[in-house]
């Protein structure tokens, strides 16, 4: 079993301290809930885990099966199993999704994937995430609906078969048959695969489908509070209000952009 | 050394290596690819007469630097096709001069390019009568120490109405080290006529790096697959179904070639 550890976690972007001394550790096999309110660090923790070169550690440590993830690029981080689903997926012109597939296979297998078996897992998943077949032959992402894009995320996902998948607000922009769709598509991997996961969402109704065990509230660059599902629960409910009274703690409330993630602006 | 070619109907190829002249008469549907081997000067003329479609491919393999002179005159109701697949590592100046003469006369001149060298190119399509079509398709990834110039030229004489006169060029590159120069030109004399253009060049997306990359991909993987992206458009226009795999093949494994150097 392959672990995720990070310890107190400190990420600047541009100079601006986001993430204040982060301790997580999230095991194959576990399903975290990473809430928090907007523009409080939860898609800086993932794009820092990840490897973006826009966000600078400058303290802590983050550890993978054991080895320094931040010794490595974001590609090679990718190649040891670590997967990030983006809340604003890339549109790529020039590049069909179906090239750029199989080069993501083949960049992490030690022979390349024939076609046949690459046609055949990638028309399975397909499948599986009720998309239009089209969407292959398509240029990456570009002009993908919204809900496509997501299922798009989630389609890379399993074909690159990662140990831990961390998922940024997936949930929205897909339909509600949809979200029921990718949310098994999802504990298919999991369950079949003991695929970890870190899913970041808004709403109950997604953590519903999923089912996290364990639960954290990012406020301010810090876990402030973790627990299990029932806090998502409680956050469902009552909001956050009763939790910055009762661990005296203040959001971060520069509402900035709301569209600000990976350093990308939509 | 000249040497006089009459295409025949469907697909042939020549090889140049010790030909400097190239005089080639076009009457009916052919596709042509031309493969140029190691050689210094290159001259073309070409003419494609009443009712012909004529598809070259240019393919350059050559190894030193070499001077390309091409003249096409385009008889009415004929089609010329020309693809430019210019990944080699040589230097090169072309110079391109197509010449639209009867009515209904079309041209479609399309260029792939990889430079890491000196690449320059000036090229023309003059609409020099009523109804004629002419359109410039320029693709370019400039990698390292690549110094890419194109000139592109769109002219419509006066009195050639209705004629149409387009172009694109684009040019993409990994870093700054490197020089891309696209002079876009549109010489209209009439009124009655359709013409555009569009330019870009450009540094690629840091966004779309770090996505790719994110996904396991080194960054000569990256480049390899946005490269190969970028300049496979030129290989749309060939019907003929073994040129253009050939030439989707030959882009290929050019890009790889040169991305991991
Ligand atoms: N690339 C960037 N450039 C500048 N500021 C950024 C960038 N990315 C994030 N930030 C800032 O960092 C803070 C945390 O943003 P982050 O995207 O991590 O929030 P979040 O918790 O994911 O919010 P949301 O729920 O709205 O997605 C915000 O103030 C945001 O404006
Ligand atoms: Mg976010």
């Amino acid at each position: 079993m392959k672990s995720l550890v990070i310890e107190d976690l400190h990420v600047e972007i541009d100079g601006r301290e986001i993430l204040k001394g982060i301790t997580l550790t999230v095991n194959q096999g576990e399903i975290h809930a990473i809430m928090g309110p907007n523009g409080n660090g939860k898609s800086t923790l993932l794009s820092a885990i990840m490897g973006h070169p826009r966000y600078k550690v400058t303290k802590g440590s983050i550890k993978f099966d054991n080895k320094d993830l931040l010794e490595m690029s974001i590609d090679e981080r990718s190649r040891q199993g670590i997967f990030l689903a983006m809340q604003y997926p890339q549109e790529i012109p020039g590049v069909t999704n179906s090239d750029f597939l199989r080069a993501a296979m083949n960049a992490r297998s030690k022979r390349p994937v024939s076609l046949f078996k690459f046609i055949k897992e990638l028309e399975t998943n397909i499948d599986i995430l009720e998309m239009k077949h089209d969407l292959a032959h398509r240029f990456l992402n570009e002009g993908f609906s919204g809900g496509e894009k997501k299922r798009n995320e989630i389609l890379q996902m399993k074909l690159l078969k990662p140990y831990i998948a961390m998922l940024d607000e997936t949930d929205s922009g897909l339909d509600v048959d949809a979200i029921k769709v990718v949310a098994k598509a999802i504990m298919d991997e999991h369950e079949k695969n003991n695929l970890g996961l870190m899913i970041v969402s808004h709403y109950e109704r997604f953590y519903e489908l999923i089912k996290p065990t364990f639960a954290h509230v990012i406020v301010d660059g810090k876990i402030v509070l973790s627990g299990d599902y029932s806090l998502v629960k409680k956050i469902d409910e009552e909001g956050y209000d009763w939790l910055y009274k009762e661990y005296n703690v203040q959001p971060n409330t520069q509402l900035e952009d709301e569209s600000i993630s990976l350093g990308i602006r939509v | 050394m000249t040497r006089d070619i009459d295409l025949k109907d469907g697909y042939q190829e020549i090889v140049v290596d010790d030909i400097n002249n190239l005089n080639i008469k076009g009457r009916f549907k052919s596709d042509v690819l031309i493969r140029v081997k190691d050689c210094k000067e290159l001259n073309i003329d070409l003419e494609v007469f009443d009712r012909g479609k004529v598809t070259l491919l240019i393919w350059n393999e050559s190894n030193i630097e070499t001077k390309f002179n091409e003249n096409y005159n385009v008889d009415s109701n004929s089609t010329l096709n020309i693809a430019y697949g210019d990944l080699n590592s040589s230097n090169f100046i072309r110079n391109t001069v197509v010449n639209l003469n009867g009515k209904y006369a079309s041209a479609l001149v399309k260029s792939a390019s990889l430079c890491k060298n000196k690449k320059h190119y000036s090229m023309s399509v003059n609409s020099n009568v009523p109804y004629t079509y002419g359109n410039i398709e320029n693709y370019s990834v400039v990698l390292d120490g690549g110094n890419y110039k194109m000139d592109a030229t769109g002219l419509i004489k006066k009195g050639a109405y209705k004629s149409e006169s387009h172009q694109t060029s684009r040019a993409l590159t990994f870093d700054e080290n490197q020089v891309s120069t696209i002079i876009p030109n549109l010489i209209i004399d009439e009124n009655d006529v359709m013409a555009s253009h569009a330019t870009t060049v450009g540094r690629i997306d840091d966004n779309h790096l770090v996505y790719l990359q994110s996904r396991g991909l080194t960054l000569e993987e990256v480049m390899i697959l946005i490269s190969t992206g970028y300049l496979l458009p030129i290989a749309d226009f060939i019907d003929n179904e073994k040129l253009r795999m050939d030439l989707i093949q030959k882009i290929e494994s050019m890009v790889s070639k040169e991305c991991l150097m």
